[in-house]
């Protein structure tokens, strides 16, 4: 049976282009398009297609919420995402809303087929670039301190006070306390005793 | 509102409208062409030179439509006018690290929860922007960090590098635009600024203010 495809996009041209692209292909039915969120739920109110391209900026809704919609009345449609926003945010996002799939306008037509019939087998598309982006860096354990926190961190294991600390540095008792709450906060530990003993665990001391 | 502002007010819109024009019009236009000229691709029967101009030309399309993407970007990140500050600048130093120009660690507490309104996150966006601009530009730097954090209504913002440094004391004698623009929007905070730099040492910049 055929795969039925509606697109959710604002500029003519990109449906156009998307649809030239699609409309010959065996296995694909083309539903057609709405040009904002909502012509595209007063559509899904008459018929449900299978796969929706959506657009991540439209005119009435941002295709995020939009996408978190559809998902909830229809769980079984699944949703491409279609942007030209390469950033993790957005990516990070519109997966979040329940998009299976994620596909730059740039991609091509081989690409845009692969993602229509890996969300259909229930997978999740990203293209090539979007996936790179999406990729994160493991963050490491050991927190990273700023020059200014490790001069802080050595004078609190020295056991100087805040306003000791103000005066040795030249900067004032309040500027001395936002650093030793930062400390705290990224070793992720209540007191200064425990603080040190990480800092020194992780010989920064 | 004294006249800094407004100035800074005014050139903040101003982006705002130029890269959604570029992104939403320049940029919709030139994915449908993309599309349009895939789909002809097709249905063409072209001679092999042809094929190749063909080729070379989606290939310029496609770098036509990145540097869009990018001046718009850099123009106004839509990530800040629409998830704020953190994710802004999250996005922002990921990209750093991507390009592979320099390797930034961004760390935030405390600003999850509470974004700053848009004019300070997009005043601070802009003082990150620079700062990490001018590491790129001259510190020959390898690793930098940039770091914002939250307490008690106080906002503190440090970026750093590992790279050349330089004597903080030229700063006093002239100031180039780039500092100038800085201390222009630190002003504007009602923040104070305070650098740290010398030879072989790197560069530490330290910004705090009331939010």
């Amino acid at each position: 049976m055929a795969i039925k495809i509606f697109i959710t996009d604002d500029h003519y041209m990109i449906v156009e282009g998307i649809r030239s692209l699609l409309q010959y292909q065996t296995g694909i039915e083309w539903m057609g398009h709405a040009m904002n969120a909502a012509s595209c739920l007063a559509f899904l109110q008459q018929q449900q297609p299978d796969v929706i391209l959506m657009d991540i900026n439209l005119p009435d809704m941002s295709g995020i919420d939009l996408c978190k919609k559809v998902k909830a009345r229809y769980p079984a449609i699944h949703i491409v995402g279609l942007s030209s926003f390469n950033q993790q945010s957005f990516i990070q996002k519109m997966m979040d809303n329940g998009a299976s799939g994620y596909v730059l306008k740039n991609a091509t037509r081989e690409e845009l087929l692969e993602a229509i019939e890996t969300v259909m087998s229930d997978g999740k598309f990203m293209s090539v670039e979007a996936a790179v982006t999406i990729k994160k860096n493991e963050d490491s354990k050991i927190p990273i301190l700023t020059r200014r926190e490790r001069e802080v961190l050595t004078h609190i294991a020295e056991g100087l006070t805040n306003h000791e600390i103000a005066d040795k540095l030249f900067i004032s008792t309040t500027t001395v306390d936002t650093h030793r709450k930062n400390l705290l906060a990224k070793f992720a530990v209540k007191n200064t005793a425990s603080l040190i003993r990480m800092a020194a665990q992780y010989q920064f001391v | 509102m004294n006249s800094t502002e407004a100035v800074l007010k005014g050139e903040e819109q101003e982006r705002t409208r130029l890269a959604k024009d570029l992104h939403d019009g320049l940029g919709g236009m030139l994915s449908g062409i993309k599309y349009s000229l895939n789909a002809m691709k097709g249905n063409l029967i072209m001679t092999p030179e042809n094929h190749q101009a063909f080729e070379r030309s989606m290939d310029m399309l496609d770098s036509s439509i990145k540097e869009m993407r990018r001046v718009a970007h850099n123009m106004m990140p839509e990530a800040l006018v629409r998830f704020g500050l953190d994710t802004a600048l999250k996005d922002y130093c990921h990209d750093l690290n991507q390009s592979g120009a320099l390797q930034v660690s961004y760390q935030s507490i405390g600003l999850a929860e509470e974004n700053p309104d848009q004019t300070t996150g997009i005043t601070i966006y802009r003082i990150v922007q620079e700062l990490i601009g001018n590491t790129l530009k001259h510190a020959a730097a390898k690793n930098a960090i940039v770091q914002i954090t939250k307490t008690n209504g106080l906002l503190a913002l440090t970026v750093e590098d590992d790279g050349n440094g330089f004597d903080t004391t030229l700063l006093e004698q002239s100031k180039g635009i780039g500092w100038t623009n800085i201390q222009h929007r630190v002003d504007f905070l009602k923040g104070k600024l305070d650098i740290r730099s010398a030879p072989g040492k790197g560069t530490s910049v330290h910004i705090e203010f009331n939010a």
